[in-house]
């Protein structure tokens, strides 16, 4: 007989996931319950995943606070009891009741181990028996919270949109030795030492690696807050675009490709009139009062995707990578559908890739790297950018063009010139910033924001997929 | 139907598909709660499949809206036989208050899928094919059938099914569907099979290849899958492909033995470049899957 889920148990996951963004109505309470009582041996967790998850960007999500919730809670997960043999269990009993979610991760992705995004870190599987990956020794990483250096949990509620859970995990990676060790990997790889699979492996075990430290950390800091707030960075669209795994990365292509094509499709105000649409009375009455003949004939309109003129600079640097190349593949996506666009990628000197071949493909992360080391000193210089910009470029961008600039504003003590934004903003319509640091950091010492943006429409911060959506559909 | 998610499973298994314990849960839970299912996934994966096996297994008949750009109420749902309507006016047997009521009586209308599964006096299986294709006002149209198992005609009022029938939805996520659509359905997710389900799909549908290079093939495949493609091959590729390297008369698979045969797995030049690329460096490795 399996253990009830009572009404408490189902009241927190409610609202751990409504504080989450993920919307639960009532009636799929109601149908929960239905089921549960009608099936009883039908695992809660399937149920409620079922029930409650209509979009696969939320099934991880779900899976975190199903796990934080109920972690230790077997039956509610598979209904089996757990066979865990492995040194994760070891160290933390209550893992059990989230690892044995689908005996074969089936579902998700490529069924590799038990757990419900990847491999295991179970004796056993992929990762063990592995020469490479049996070089890290696994370490408490408790032992880690609250240690000297350990970025803490802020205790002010308001200020909870600074919590960077990021910097802590980074902190645990490097304390734990774990950092130093897949570098030692990559140089070795680099230098033919790791074979094809052997990296395959680490690789995969990294991920599970890095996505334990996350899960513990996680759970520390929901015990330690008892606030959900802090967790709603889990949720794939307020996760900061530069933490995401590549299984996620997969994932934001996707949500990308799809909002490209929507922008792409976006209706103007023009309209065009054909044989489908929308009934337009007024030209119904038009045709009548040319009297040519007809008594009466059907008229239709509808509304033509809008063609607006963007000029896009994208800083490539370093610091902004992680961002820029999310944003690159929306523009992407959405420069195949719009044919008055520019894109222009920079660092210290700007490029012009509005006609690149690889760019239809997708595939430019390989391209920028390669402009880069022999084009570029490493180091953002706005100002140069910009004077390059307006000495090249300008006359050929229209009044009624909007120009995007994705860049940090970190000009590294170098002049910043606002002279030349200013001269783009006052030949084009609208410029927009957008700028994946917080605003605090937009006052930093090398930061130059400041002087740009009495130039800009609008400065955006854009850190995470949701911000970029709400940016690009204001934007387009 | 069935009583319990095993039951289906087997059900399904007896018409040649195989699904997993998670994805035949979410499936009970949706034909156990009489809801709409949303089966999302990449194309090749089987969810068009897995409609007409379970129109089979469960012995309901299929209507099928494939949907594309432009499609439209009038051939989604209902139309008036214009024609027809003239006719009979043109008849002029009656009275106008008479015709006008008797144009839009049934005899005048053409039921379309959507209005054939509701009207439908026997158990029907609708799948709405590939709805990501169509545009996102044909959504709408959707919401009432989705919720209520009913349509509403202006002219003539409400049809509710007699029969609710068995809704499947499929989506190759090209589009994001609304949130409003996806609230009346239960999402399943239909990803590409782990190895053994993988094995257990080929051995079913190919019993005369053997099983070592079924399993060369597979593991192959998996292989393939983790790379970033374009396109990633599906189960019908893999199943192409395993059928190649039997008629080709492999017993196994051998890396530098695969020439012309990877275009069945691999439908982009820049992939197959890709692969063909990273063959060199398994090869090197070890030579097989």
């Amino acid at each position: 007989m399996k253990q009830q889920f009572d009404g408490w148990s189902l009241l927190k996951l409610v609202y751990a996931l409504r504080s989450l963004g993920i919307t639960v109505s009532t009636q799929e309470i109601q149908d929960a319950f239905k089921a549960l009582a009608q099936y009883p041996d039908l695992p809660p967790y399937l149920v409620f995943r079922s029930l409650f998850i209509h979009r696969m960007e939320e099934l991880e999500t779900f899976s975190w606070v199903w796990q934080l919730l109920f972690a230790g809670i077997q039956d509610y997960q598979s209904g089996q009891a757990s066979t865990e043999s492995d040194h994760s269990s070891e160290q933390e009993d209550s893992d059990s009741g989230w690892t044995d979610s689908s005996e074969s991760g089936e579902g998700l992705h490529q069924g590799i181990g038990t757990g419900n995004f990847g491999i295991s870190l179970c004796s056993g599987q992929d990762g063990a028996g592995n020469p490479v990956t049996e070089t890290f020794q696994i370490p408490d990483i408790e032992q880690y919270f609250g240690q000297k250096g350990f970025p803490s949990v802020v205790d002010d509620v308001e200020d909870q949109e600074k919590f960077d859970f990021e910097a802590h995990v980074k902190f645990i990676l490097g304390q734990s030795g774990f950092l130093s060790w897949a570098n030692s990997l990559e140089l070795a790889r680099g230098r033919g030492r790791i074979s094809e699979a052997e990296w395959r492996k680490f690789e995969e075990f990294k991920a599970v690696w890095e996505q334990e430290v996350r899960q513990k950390l996680w759970r520390h800091t929901v015990n330690s807050r008892n606030d959900w707030a802090f967790f709603r960075q889990v949720n794939w669209r307020f996760k900061s675009l530069d933490s995401f795994t590549p299984l996620e990365e997969n994932m934001v292509h996707q949500a990308l490709r799809q909002m490209g094509n929507k922008l792409a499709v976006r209706p103007g105000r023009r309209k065009k009139k054909g044989n489908h649409g929308k009934f337009c009375f007024s030209s119904l009455l038009k045709e009548k009062a040319r009297g040519n003949g007809l008594i009466f004939h059907w008229q239709f309109e509808r509304p033509v995707p809008q063609h607006p003129e963007f000029i896009i600079l994208c800083d490539v640097s370093n610091s902004v990578a992680p961002f820029s190349q999310f944003f690159l593949y929306l523009l992407q996506r959405i420069k195949s559908r719009f044919r008055r666009i520019r894109l222009y990628l920079f660092v210290d000197t700007l490029w012009d890739i509005t006609n690149q071949e690889w760019l239809k493909a997708g595939e430019f992360l390989e391209e920028i790297r390669s402009w880069g080391r022999r084009h570029s000193s490493g180091f953002s210089d706005y100002g140069q950018v910009f004077a390059e910009y307006t000495k090249s470029y300008l006359s050929e961008a229209s009044a009624h063009a909007t120009v995007l600039i994705l860049g940090d504003g970190r000009n590294n003590f170098r002049p910043a010139q606002a002279e030349c934004l200013k001269e783009v903003h006052e030949k084009v319509r609208r410029i927009y910033w957008l700028n994946p640091l917080t605003e605090t950091e937009w006052l930093a010492r090398d930061n130059v924001m400041s002087e740009y943006r009495p130039y800009c429409t609008q400065v955006f911060q854009c850190r995470t997929l949701d911000d970029l959506w709400q940016i690009t559909r204001e934007v387009f | 139907m069935w009583a319990s998610q095993d039951e289906l499973t087997k059900a399904l298994e007896q018409e040649g598909y195989i699904l997993g314990n998670e994805e035949a849960t979410t499936l009970f839970l949706a034909l156990a709660l009489n809801k709409p299912c949303l089966v999302e996934g990449p194309a090749g994966v089987g969810k068009t499949q897995l409609a007409l096996a379970l129109s089979r297994s469960t012995g309901r008949k299929l209507i099928r809206l494939q949907c594309y750009e432009g499609l439209d109420l009038s051939k989604a749902l209902y139309d008036w036989n214009y024609a027809k309507q003239l006719l009979r006016m043109q008849a002029g047997l009656a009275d106008w208050e008479e015709i006008k009521a008797n144009i839009y009586g049934p005899e005048f209308l053409l039921a379309r899928p959507l209005l054939q599964s509701i009207l439908s006096e026997e158990p029907v299986l609708l799948l709405i094919d590939e709805l990501d294709k169509s545009d996102e006002e044909f959504e709408s149209f959707l919401l009432e059938l989705l919720a209520e198992f009913q349509i509403t005609i202006p002219e003539v009022g409400t049809f509710k099914a007699q029969v609710p029938p068995v809704v499947l939805l499929t989506s190759n996520n090209t589009r994001d569907l609304s949130e409003a659509l996806r609230r009346r359905c239960i999402h399943l997710l239909l990803s590409y099979p782990e190895l053994e389900r993988e094995l257990k799909i080929i051995r079913r549908n190919c019993p005369e290849l053997a099983e070592e290079i079924i399993r060369d093939v597979c593991s192959f495949v998996a292989r393939i899958r983790k790379l970033p493609l374009r396109k990633l091959p599906s189960i019908s590729e893999s199943m192409d492909f395993a059928r190649a390297m039997h008629i080709l008369h492999q017993k196994h698979l051998d890396f530098s033995n695969l020439g012309g045969t990877l275009s069945l797995l691999l439908k982009y030049p820049g992939d197959l470049a890709k692969v063909e690329e990273r063959l060199k460096i398994w090869e090197t490795e070890n030579g097989r899957p």
